[in-house]
């Protein structure tokens, strides 16, 4: 008994009745099985509907590969309705591939010389969709025939079979070039549409045949005329616009021949501005045309008016209601930024608009676009709008926002405050996704703008003291107080509100910042260094700080136990030395790491701080030199002590951790008037035997306090002098805190030392000057 | 261009009429080789892939343009149309697109080409008649 096959819809129904995904299963393997002996058997009848329900099985994802060869039987078949389906079936089931393929050659071969034209078109689509490279080659003199077909069904489809053989073949470009010439007469939307594809493929594979197409733009934009100028057709109108999808082709087409191509692209100069400004924009086919007349417009060599004309078009999209077209727009406006920036800049507004879009993809762009069309003149706007964005924009694109407005701040920034304050907003706003150098940067910025320090170290105090959780901010406050501490003290500062600020305050909030889980390591380095260096700026004793410093002598931390035991050390045995070391660092160079007193900053801030000292002094040098080397001859300019890093210079925190002058020189008291006292004291450190380090001591022990006091020295000139900053330039009366000054001399040919002194200063209300040459130097020091 | 395939959005038995309306379309960044499209007409989702250098904007006239066809072939369309139909709604996007590019741009041409075609499919009786090979 045979069992009447299901039909097509019966199928249908029944896979669609099954309420569980088991059962659909298993309705399908009913089928496929019936459908499986059915073919064994060879049923030519009913095949063509197996193969429908077969393909309509495939689609749901089952497999299907047993129909491959009853597609085969199919399209060999003399009926249509075989065809029909066999084709359908082949076009699904039988890729490249598959081992099947090629053996439709054959079948395809036939249908497509036989006359019925339904059944050439069939056979041309399956060539098109499917046909392998082989295949192709094989069929290639076929399909060239059917060009010159009376039917313009089939003409139109043998152009686009013409096409998929060239992708897949290119070396057919010889066959189908020359029927071009005639093909473009074409009246047929279709037919024409088809030939413009393949002139389009024929050009992008050969630069000979691009040449070759230039001579047609005349006549395509004759083409394109005609359409853009003709009324409404029933046949081809869509919205108003008469044939869009032609136009659009002519189009793409004019843009690839126009390129780089002065003369061609003068050609329809007058025709793209009449496309431009007479297509119908209240729909979307129209504004497709538009949009393919603008990227027309901005590859090729355009007039510059038509170019402004294009951005402008593109700026009229940004307000339109549609979002797909607000997407494009941005997106070619992001094109062309670059190359017509004034012409875009026009639409900044709207740009930035577009920013409070809630589609992602949108605001994304609108970032991006934004950001590229930040100058010097626009740039507190768009900061103060890519400001208020951040604030609200999605995550992820939280890091290109920061990143943009950080650039663009350095490249335009007005005003060194106004710098100031963008980056400390952002670090705010979204501290955690900005890049690894905003610190860096931002403390170079404030150390070299002298005048705002007060201002800085106020607002990254408040700052601070709001939020200690944004690591980079917390950074750069900690180092800011650190550095500008007692600017932090002083109060009023015009810029900001007036700020009372305790010592206490200060000390507790770096404390915080060090305790705190959300402390990075490095933060925690920074709030340490920053303590310590309040121990120099602030007023108070340092006892609170001390403390800090030796807890943190034992903490787990490595980098932040070495900087704590070292602290430490600074404070117990080096205290003389402590206001030196922690003194306010000169501006870093750029791309120097700023994590801490590093010893190549320590060594520029000695050489520097010894080249200013010894500038002013320079010139007066040359008379005292003069009495020195009165023998010698002429005088000679000074040698100027050069500040030579590394080298010779002993680094300071080189020096020996034992005390100072094993092999001890006594001291020398070299002048003394109306209890004015000066002393030297020697040092010869025994690691570098050039070297001779003499403190001098001014000691007042009369009534009246010594003021202005100046001293300078002279060596004669092979030597070497550095003379660091005094420690002031008042000598209290009564014995009161001594006025020290660090010299260091070397000298390298172990000459005999000879040193005169200069000393100005008032006191009793007299201004002093002395000059004198130093006695009895003991011969230890030059030896 | 990629193939254009209609699904439903729910599973309904009985057949809804509707006229056509797009209900959205969105642009729909894929990969970088291409864009993918995603038009919704009621309950039906087309979804189209093209390649990163065509026109966005005329994708979407595209897809409207094949929802067109299979509303003036069908009449009305609704989704049961294209679920019991299949290899119809093929047929008809190979009149319309062909290899991935447009072949016909005239509605009524595309719809009369199918329905000449449809005229070409045998009767029973015919087909029968017909020898087989």
């Amino acid at each position: 008994m045979v069992v009447p096959s299901l039909k097509l819809q019966d199928l249908i129904e029944e896979i669609r009745g099954a309420k569980t995904q088991a059962q659909e299963r298993e309705v399908i393997q009913k089928e496929c099985a019936h459908i499986r002996a059915s073919f064994r058997d060879g049923d030519p009848l009913h095949r063509h509907r197996q193969l429908a329900k077969l393909l309509y099985v495939h689609m749901l994802g089952y497999p299907a590969h047993f129909g491959q060869m009853e597609c085969l039987k199919l399209i060999a078949s003399p009926r249509f309705t075989d065809k029909r389906v066999g084709y359908l079936g082949a076009m699904l089931l039988l890729d490249e591939r598959q081992d099947a393929h090629l053996l439709i050659t054959n079948s395809i071969k036939n249908d497509l010389s036989q006359g019925i034209q339904a059944v050439q078109g069939l056979a041309l689509c399956t060539l098109s969709t499917v046909g392998s490279a082989e295949m192709c080659r094989d069929l290639a003199t076929e399909v060239e025939k059917l060009l010159l077909q009376p039917s313009s069904y089939v003409r139109k489809k043998a152009v686009l079979t013409a096409v998929h053989m060239i992708r897949k073949v290119p070396e057919l470009s010889n066959i189908f070039l020359p029927p071009c010439a005639q093909l473009l007469h074409e009246r047929h939307h279709g037919i024409l549409l088809g030939t413009i594809t393949l002139i389009m493929e024929l050009c992008e594979r050969s630069p000979a045949a691009l040449k070759h197409f230039r001579k047609v733009v005349p006549q395509l934009v004759q083409i394109l005329r005609t359409l853009v100028t003709t009324g409404y057709s029933v046949e081809h109108s869509v919205s108003g616009v008469s044939d869009p999808f032609l136009q659009v082709q002519i189009l793409r087409l004019l843009r690839i021949l126009g390129q780089n191509h002065e003369e061609s692209s003068e050609t329809m100069n007058d025709l793209l501005a009449q496309v431009a400004t007479n297509t119908d924009t209240s729909r979307n086919a129209g504004n497709a045309v538009l949009f393919e007349t603008v990227l027309t417009i901005m590859d090729i060599r355009a007039a510059a008016g038509l170019r402004v004309l294009a951005v402008n078009i593109l700026g009229r999209f940004l307000l339109n209601n549609d979002r797909n077209i607000r997407y494009v727009a941005l997106t070619s406006l992001l094109r062309m930024v670059q190359s017509d920036h004034s012409a875009v800049q026009r639409h900044r507004p709207t740009v930035v608009e577009c920013l409070r879009e809630p589609d992602a993809s949108l605001s994304r762009r609108a970032l991006e676009l934004s950001l590229a069309l930040v100058n010097s003149s626009n740039v507190r706007a768009m900061t103060q709008e890519l400001q208020s964005f951040l604030e609200s924009c999605p995550p992820d694109l939280r890091a290109d926002c920061a990143s943009g407005i950080l650039l663009a701040a350095e490249r335009f920034a007005p005003t060194k405050r106004w710098h100031i304050d963008t980056i400390l907003r952002v670090l705010t706003t979204a501290g955690t996704h900005v890049r690894d150098d905003a610190v860096a940067n931002l403390t170079q910025l404030i150390g070299g703008a002298q005048e705002l320090h007060a201002y800085s170290v106020r607002r990254l105090y408040s700052a601070l003291a709001d939020d200690i959780s944004q690591q980079p901010l917390v950074q750069v406050a900690a180092w800011c107080i650190g550095e500008y501490g007692d600017l932090l003290l002083e109060g009023g500062c015009e810029e900001t509100e007036p700020l009372q600020v305790e010592e206490e305050k200060v000390l507790a909030l770096l404390e915080k910042v060090l305790q705190s889980h959300m402390s990075l390591p490095a933060t925690r380095g920074y709030a340490l260094t920053a303590l310590m260096k309040l121990s120099t700026r602030l007023r108070g004793d340092n006892n609170r700080i001390r403390q800090v410093v030796s807890i943190y002598g034992s903490c787990l931390d490595v980098e932040l136990q070495q900087r704590a035991v070292e602290y430490n050390t600074l404070f117990r045995k080096y205290d003389h030395m402590r206001a030196a070391i922690l003194e306010k660092m000169p501006l870093v160079e750029r791309g120097g790491t700023q994590d801490e007193e590093a010893k190549e900053s320590k060594e520029a801030q000695l050489s520097e701080a010894a080249l200013v000292a010894t500038e002013p002094q320079a010139s007066k040098l040359l008379d005292l030199l003069d009495l020195l080397d009165g023998t010698s001859g002429a005088a000679q300019p000074p040698p100027a002590p050069e500040p030579s890093p590394g080298g010779t210079l002993v680094h300071l925190l080189d020096l020996p951790c034992a005390s100072p002058a094993p092999a001890s020189i006594p001291n020398l008291r070299v002048f003394e008037r109306e209890g004015l006292q000066l002393n030297l004291s020697f040092v010869r450190p025994p690691g570098t035997p050039a070297l001779l380090l003499i403190t001098v001591t001014a000691i007042n022990t009369s009534g009246a306090d010594v003021t202005h006091f100046v001293c300078q020295a002279a060596v004669p000139k092979s030597f070497q002098l550095q003379l660091q900053a005094p420690s002031g330039d008042t000598v209290p009366a009564q014995g009161g805190l001594p006025v020290t000054q660090l010299l260091r001399i070397l000298n390298p040919n172990k000459a005999p030392l000879r040193l005169k002194l200069r000393l100005t200063y008032n006191h009793f209300g007299q201004s002093v000057q002395e000059i004198f040459e130093v006695n009895n130097l003991p011969v230890e020091t030059w030896q | 261009m990629g193939r254009v395939s209609g699904e439903e959005g729910a599973s309904h038995v009985h057949c809804r009429k509707h006229h056509l309306q797009v209900i959205g379309c969105v642009i729909v960044f894929y990969f970088s080789f291409f864009v993918f499209f995603l038009s919704r007409y009621a309950s039906l989702y087309f979804c189209c892939a093209v390649e990163n250098q065509d026109n966005e904007l005329l994708t979407l006239e595209i897809v409207h343009r094949y929802v067109e066809l299979l509303d003036k072939y069908f009449g009305n369309v609704c989704e049961l149309d294209i679920i019991f139909n299949f290899e119809k709604a093929y047929f008809i996007l190979d009149e319309f697109i062909m290899g991935g590019e447009i072949q016909e741009t005239s509605k009524k041409s595309a719809v009369k080409a199918i329905e000449d075609s449809d005229m070409l499919q045998e009767t029973m009786e015919e087909y029968m008649n017909k020898p087989t090979f």
